[in-house]
């Protein structure tokens, strides 16, 4: 469903953050993305919804290339949630927030109505749809960050370090929230342990290249590997060990 | 708290505050800003040594903080940061004219004292009525209105983006304030060496994270549109307010309540 060929990124600045990649991801699947700081995690995110202009290479999504003509249709079927759910919610109140993407996509009143609550329920955050942003806790931020990318309705979720900011109870809601969606889902982490439990598929990158692509279980376990790309062995997995 | 925190949190109680489910709050939000905008004219109309005349336009906010439920020291602390404005502009008054115009038991008021407390009003009642509208109708809802009243675009959606803008810059000042304090224990304020390269970086602070928030937007369909919220349909209720509160203006304005009622009471 996504095919990315020979892509490379180059910031402004110079620094370049992508070499070469080449993915295919199946419809349904879910999978991490892992790496050091500066891996190119996010960069590989932000060029999948089109956020930065690719200079090398092509993505296609359901057979759609990522272009700058197409946006409109690739953001409605990917939803992308940012690292930090302060730079998501900007609205006074948390419907708002919610409600926001539908009304640019242009649905009736009536839609857009139907689509906030199914996102809420889906969240279960019912209870917080007239309370602001800035008032919630972390774990709180983060499911209406979920919510109002889910509100769309894509197909594709992007999720950038969203173990970030939560505590181990919301770490947990936040799983078993992901485990009930089915969406397809690409996950940017450092957090191993989630990638354990959510992810069949893994993506191992270092400075802007695919070092490893594989299950879980069987690349932590590769201890080179964990070495270079600037990881280590998840917690769970060290007593095993 | 720090004060930035404080101020942060000020800005957003009166937006909260629209969120109430009273009869005011219900009233469809063009007949509140037509009715607001009616107010202002009317009490901008009275000449500047008029007082009397304006005094009986107080009950328009009393009555409308009740019936709002709006708490009045969260209007009238606003209105203290409006008030020094007008105080200096009106202050000159009172210097320059000096004529006396009445004794007020047995004390000389001059024409000068009479603008200024004139002023001084106007300011009062102007600001305390826009307040309780943004009080009691929510902010994009206020927003479509003006769209629709044929103020442009892009104007409207400034307006709309700086609401939403402050409170992230006034966050990030916020965080910057209290990393530097926390590192300079016996200052008050800040350093006038650092205060260059505090601002400096509260700049590009703020147009990073403003540019995330706009890169957020633009991922949820954003494409320098604001998509306005629909406010229910006009109803009766709603026309009746509007007519019936302008109509009362209008009599304030013509009759001069305090005194019919002082010629009354001297009767």
């Amino acid at each position: 469903m996504i095919r990315i060929r020979n892509i490379g990124f180059c910031y402004p600045d110079g620094n370049r953050a992508l070499n070469d990649i080449s993915i295919d991801i199946e419809k349904g699947s879910n999978v991490a993305v892992v790496g050091a700081n500066g891996a190119g995690k996010s960069t590989l995110l932000a060029l999948l919804v089109g956020l930065h202009t690719l200079l090398e290479g092509q993505i296609e999504i359901d057979g759609k290339a990522v272009r700058k003509d197409s946006l409109d249709e690739i953001r409605k079927m990917v939803g992308f949630v940012f690292q930090n759910p302060d730079d998501q919610l900007f609205m006074a109140r948390v419907y708002d927030d919610i409600v926001f993407g539908p009304r640019n996509f242009g649905y009736s009143a009536e839609k857009i109505t139907e689509m906030a609550d199914t996102a809420l329920e889906i969240m279960k955050i019912g209870h917080l749809k007239d309370r602001a942003p800035h008032k919630l806790s972390g774990g709180e931020k983060r499911n209406v960050a979920i919510a109002a990318v889910l509100a769309m309705n894509p197909e594709v979720l992007l999720l950038d370090e969203p173990s970030s900011y939560l505590d181990p109870k919301s770490r947990r809601n936040f799983i078993l929230a992901m485990e009930r969606l089915p969406h397809t889902k690409i996950i940017a982490t450092h957090d191993l342990d989630l990638v354990l439990d959510l992810c069949d598929r893994v993506i191992v990158m270092s400075q802007g290249k695919v070092i490893a692509d594989g299950e879980p279980f069987k690349l932590f376990f590769d201890e080179d590997l964990m070495e270079r790309s600037g990881l280590e062995l998840p917690l769970s997995l060290q007593t095993r060990k | 708290m720090s004060k930035l925190a404080e101020s942060l949190n000020k800005i957003q109680t009166l937006e909260e505050l629209s969120d109430g489910i009273t009869v005011l709050h219900r009233i469809h939000p063009m007949a509140k800003m037509i009715t607001t905008i009616f107010f202002l004219v009317v009490v901008i109309s009275f000449d500047r040594y008029q007082i009397s005349g304006l005094v009986p336009f107080f009950i328009y906010p009393i009555l409308m903080m009740a019936i709002g439920e709006i708490p009045y020291k969260s209007v009238l602390s606003r209105l203290v940061i409006a008030l020094p404005f007008s105080f200096f502009a009106g202050l000159s008054n009172p210097i320059l004219d000096r004529q006396t115009a009445f004794l007020l038991a047995g004390l000389p008021i001059s024409w000068g004292l009479l603008s200024f407390f004139s002023i001084l009003l106007k300011t009062v009642l102007t600001v305390m009525a826009v307040l309780i509208m943004v009080a009691t109708t929510p902010m994009d809802q206020l927003a479509r209105q003006l769209v629709r009243l044929r103020i442009p675009k892009v104007f409207v959606m400034q307006l709309m983006l700086t609401v939403r803008y402050l409170t992230i810059i006034i966050a990030e000042a916020s965080s910057m304030m209290n990393a530097y304090h926390l590192r300079s224990v016996k200052q008050k304020g800040i350093d006038l060496n650092h205060v260059g390269t505090f601002m400096g970086q509260l700049l590009l602070r703020s147009y990073s994270r403003a540019e995330r928030v706009y890169l957020a937007m633009k991922c949820r369909g954003f494409n320098g549109e604001y998509h306005f919220a629909q406010a229910h349909a006009v109803r009766k209720s709603d026309i009746l307010y509007c007519i019936g509160l302008c109509t009362g203006f209008f009599i304030f304005r013509w009759c001069n309540l305090s005194m019919i009622i002082g010629r009354l009471l001297g009767q």
